[in-house]
């Protein structure tokens, strides 16, 4: 009893100490010695698996673990497609329907328990093979696998992949033994050499091998994680057929070829990356384009990459927490809130000194990305009246959408390709792209007449319209609002749904939509990216989402996807690009400006408008962070 | 001795015949008469009843009188609580927000105060299976947090529509309707406890027994007799459910659950206005906020010197 006083009071100091253990960082410890790079995030990662990469913070964390045939050199532009794993340019054939790719030698995974261990206790690894390839497109057209977008690239492209993918169908999903079938359009000629047949030419080609969804994976990950689980005992025993997946879902199961992989993954919490040991040889670009070199974009030249140990982001979901932690030097970079916009950017779109002086830089740069609301042309209002879609057009104020939704971040969209590509100057602004009410209400009596022959007007007025948006926050239903706005000009109501995106794509997907917000980031800079959206074919794969059907069109499309670069080709795509403007599927709104700052101490930043996985070029000077107050 | 009500007592001392035989109406009324905190707080909730019915009519187009060139400008005397992110008038906005308010608080009182009065009767006067029953469901209920409950019932009616394409319309998922249907539904628990246990005590008091050994049907017994002795409950719920109401339409507008886009609520200002305040936009937030907080308080307050008034039992220390 004598002590029973000093025990508790032992324990009371003890309790009331124990937060301040937590005081000293999470983890700091481990990365001392080391070059570490603090970010953040604010969207969902909704895939781990290369396969069904269908988001840009999918694609971010992804593109530093995973490495396609291809990619786009860092600092050239135009942009140029240099080999990635691929060792030299593909070998075409003479009728440009045989690509034969050699494979860069002694590349390896990163080490993962799938390839056993070593005597040490280490896992081992293994270097790619053309099979990897082979089975990566295989799991892209998987049945089991919802692979989206990366399907829809290969969809009709290759001999016998559709025919697999048919076949894959009847296999249960947890059947793995439907990739050892073989594909007529894919071969393994031997363990260095890759080589895919197409059904007819496809110039696109290159740019879906340059994609990293396409990345290698090895069979012993599908058939180690997928296919077997933890005994409890050490060991592993096989999941019953029934009860597997399909899809790598873990952190642990990710095996890539990059310079990155994965130490910690909790969602909506925290990702670290850190460096992968058997990264192969990379170096930092020797050239790049005019400006680059004054701009001190090539000062390490010719040096091995990455040149950072650890990528960690932390997930914040409010961009004023980020832009907070970015503040107090916590983060390397971060995008601007709204919130602060006006503060930090001057009305040139210029960086504010006062910011500058803080040792902030700016980079602004113009993505190849269309925004714009979807109409569903299988809807019996907005679908069957072009002059309903031509006035709707006519009366949005895009230019107040853009400045009072996004502080002027991006530029009136006025046709369907984004002004980078050279086709979209060729076509023109569209008749309808541009703000006139007067005209806008002209075609208003001229719809009302068209949808009275139809029988379609309740009461002499055109019947309430429904917008669904991608979301159920405020900055959604703001603009929500500010259509309901635009759309009452003419009288029309509007009612605004918000959906969380699961649900907004299950609509779309079951054609459930009137009008929806959607756009279109480009996969590869060719402006058939954004015409195959309009092409019939294309509804049943799920990315003519506005269900547009013109014969003239399709006709046109075939004749084009065929051609290589040619002014042919190019008439045909202002062709293309003018029916769109003329029939009004979409509602154009904005080009989007991208607006991101750095520190000083971060160095070799250049966006990439297309490409991901570039951070292995980026630097910090570590003792500048240090010395300006950074962690 | 029978008890007699201190206003009797002071009438008597003052050499007044006191007016005896006085109804619980008048009495309730004298009381919160001479309650001078009560007096002002209805006439804060007069206030704002009247702001409610004749902000319509005064600013029947605010959600169309948008001026993008004066967005987010500070209180000025041409917008004396400046403008929102549209460059519409706060003070307008804010002062339509209070029929939003209202008139959630009032369809869902509506709805939940006889909805609980007539559960509460049944199953505090039938008893046994009946009132298992209901007490079965009302404890059910009330397991579920209050606000989950109100979230799960406007998913679930996301895709409603009641009456489409008449003037009675009701949109259940974005509508105001959809809210106080939801509200309603869901906050009848309180006032069925209240009056469940009313309701035991009454069907034992002489009166009952005596219709009940006449052969009144307990049906008439129940409505006609019992009944109008506990609208003094219903009144007093009433009163302090708006509070409940106003508070939940405000938490739901803001998470984006509640009125549609284009309809003002003070949920919505608050919602817009959240991280304004870090780049010292005030107003917005202010607004929304000082105005629930006046109606809150005197709700609060006079649904509790009601509650006094009506029922001297209750009455709080």
């Amino acid at each position: 009893m004598k002590y029973f006083y000093v025990i508790a009071l032992l324990i009371t100091v003890g309790l009331a100490l124990l937060p301040m253990t937590y005081l000293q960082g999470e983890g700091e410890d481990e990365y001392i010695g080391k070059v570490v790079n603090y970010t953040t995030y604010g969207a969902t990662v909704k895939s781990l698996d290369p396969a069904t990469c269908g988001d840009v913070t999918s694609a971010v964390i992804q593109g530093n673990i995973y490495e396609g045939l291809y990619w786009y050199h860092y600092l050239k532009r135009p942009l140029e497609i240099v080999p990635q794993l691929a060792d030299g340019m593909p070998e075409i054939s003479d009728d440009g329907l045989t690509y034969t790719i050699k494979i860069k030698r002694g590349v390896k995974y990163s080490r993962n328990p799938c390839f056993g261990k070593n005597p040490d206790g280490t896992y081992k690894t293994r270097t790619v093979r053309a099979a990897d390839f082979v089975l990566a497109f295989k799991r892209v057209a998987d049945y089991h696998i919802n692979t989206g977008l990366a399907w829809a690239f290969l969809s009709g492209r290759i001999v016998g992949l559709d025919e697999w993918r048919k076949k894959s169908k009847s296999y249960p999903a947890g059947d793995f033994s439907r990739y050892d079938l073989p594909v007529e359009g894919l071969r393994a000629l031997d363990d260095y050499t890759f080589q895919i047949k197409l059904r007819k030419k496809f110039p696109q080609m290159m740019y879906v091998l340059a994609m990293h969804v396409y990345a290698p994976i090895p069979r012993e990950a599908v058939d180690y994680w997928l296919g077997t689980e933890d005994d409890g005992k050490g060991g592993r025993r096989p999941i019953p057929i029934n009860k597997r997946v399909c899809e790598f879902r873990d952190y642990r199961m990710v095996v890539g070829t990059g310079p990155y992989m994965f130490k910690e993954f909790v969602r909506k919490n925290r990702i670290v990356l850190v460096r992968n040991p058997d990264f192969r040889n990379q170096y930092y670009p020797t050239e790049g384009a005019p400006g680059d070199k004054e701009k001190g974009l090539l000062a390490d030249a010719g040096k091995k990459v990455p040149f950072i140990d650890v990528i960690r982001y932390d997930y914040v979901a409010e961009s004023y927490s980020a832009w907070m932690r970015f503040l107090t030097r916590q983060t390397d970079s971060c995008g601007i809130p709204k919130e602060v916009f006006k503060s930090v950017i001057t009305p040139g779109k210029k960086l504010g000194e006062k910011w500058r002086k803080k040792g902030i830089r700016l980079y602004t740069y113009s993505p190849p990305v269309v925004y714009w609301l979807v109409f569903n042309m299988e809807d019996p209002i907005v679908g069957a009246s072009k002059s309903l879609r031509q006035a709707l057009c006519l009366a949005y104020d895009v230019e107040n959408h853009i400045k009072i939704l996004y502080n002027g971040r991006g530029k009136r969209a006025t046709n369907i390709l984004p002004s980078l590509f050279k086709e979209h100057d060729l076509a023109g602004p569209g008749p309808y792209y541009r703000l006139d009410l007067q005209a806008a209400r002209k075609k208003l009596e001229q719809a009302k007449k068209e949808l009275a022959r139809q029988g379609k007007l309740v009461d002499g007025k055109i019947p309430q319209l429904r917008l669904d948006l991608p979301g159920n926050d405020r900055a959604a239903y703001r603009m929500g609002e500010f259509a309901q706005q635009q759309f009452r000009k003419l009288g029309i109501d509007l009612k605004v749904i918000g959906n969380d995106w699961a649900t907004l794509q299950e609509k779309v997907n079951n054609k459930r939509c009137q009008i929806y917000t959607m756009g279109w980031h480009a996969d590869y800079p060719d402006p058939e990216n954004f015409l195959q959206l309009f092409y019939s074919p294309n509804i049943a794969k799920g990315t003519n989402n506005a269900n547009y059907s013109n014969p003239e069109y399709d006709r046109l499309y075939e004749r084009a996807r065929v051609l290589p670069d040619c002014p042919e080709r190019r008439q045909l795509y202002v062709k293309m690009v003018r029916i769109i403007s003329e029939d009004c599927p979409v509602l154009l709104l904005s080009e989007p400006i991208s607006f991101f700052l750095t520190y000083k101490w971060m160095k070799n930043i250049k966006p990439h408008p297309v490409g991901y996985g570039y951070t292995r070029f980026r630097r910090i000077d570590t003792v500048l962070r240090k010395k300006m107050g950074g962690r | 001795m029978e008890e007699v009500s201190e206003e009797i007592v002071e009438e008597q001392l003052k050499g007044k015949t006191p007016k005896v035989g006085r109804s619980l109406w008048a009495d309730a009324y004298h009381r919160l008469k001479r309650d001078k905190v009560a007096v002002v707080c209805f006439a804060v909730i007069v206030l704002y009843v009247i702001i409610a019915i004749i902000s319509s009519f005064l600013f029947p187009n605010w959600a169309e009188n948008y001026d993008y060139e004066h967005a987010n400008l500070p209180p000025s005397w041409e917008h004396p609580l400046g403008t929102d992110d549209f460059g519409r008038s706060v003070l307008q906005e804010t002062m339509l927000g209070a029929r939003t308010s209202l008139t959630v608080g009032v369809m869902a009182n509506i709805i939940s105060v006889p909805l609980g009065m007539l559960l509460g009767a049944i199953a505090g006067y039938y008893g046994r299976f009946i009132d298992d029953f209901i007490v079965w469901l009302y404890t059910t209920l009330a397991s579920v947090p209050g606000i989950i409950r109100l979230i799960a019932i406007k998913f679930a009616f996301q895709d409603v529509v009641l009456f489409a394409n008449t003037p009675f319309e009701m949109d259940l998922g974005g509508g105001m309707s959809g809210i106080y249907i939801a509200l309603g539904v869901m906050s009848w628990v309180g006032t069925c406890r209240l009056v469940r246990a009313e309701v035991m005590k009454i069907r034992e008091l002489d009166y009952v027994l005596a219709a009940q050994a006449i052969g009144t049907r307990r049906i008439v017994i129940l409505f006609r007799h019992i009944m109008p002795n506990l609208l003094h409950i219903g009144i007093i719920q009433f009163s302090l459910g708006m509070v409940g109401a106003i508070t939940a339409e405000v938490i739901l507008s803001y998470l984006g659950l509640g009125v549609g886009t284009g309809v003002p609520s003070w949920g919505v200002m608050i919602s817009a206005a959240r991280m304004d305040l870090v780049v010292g936009r005030w107003w917005e937030l202010s607004s929304a906020v000082g105005a629930m907080f006046i109606i809150i308080l005197a709700l609060n307050i006079f649904g509790d010197r009601l509650r006094d008034a009506l029922d001297p039992r209750l009455r709080t220390a």
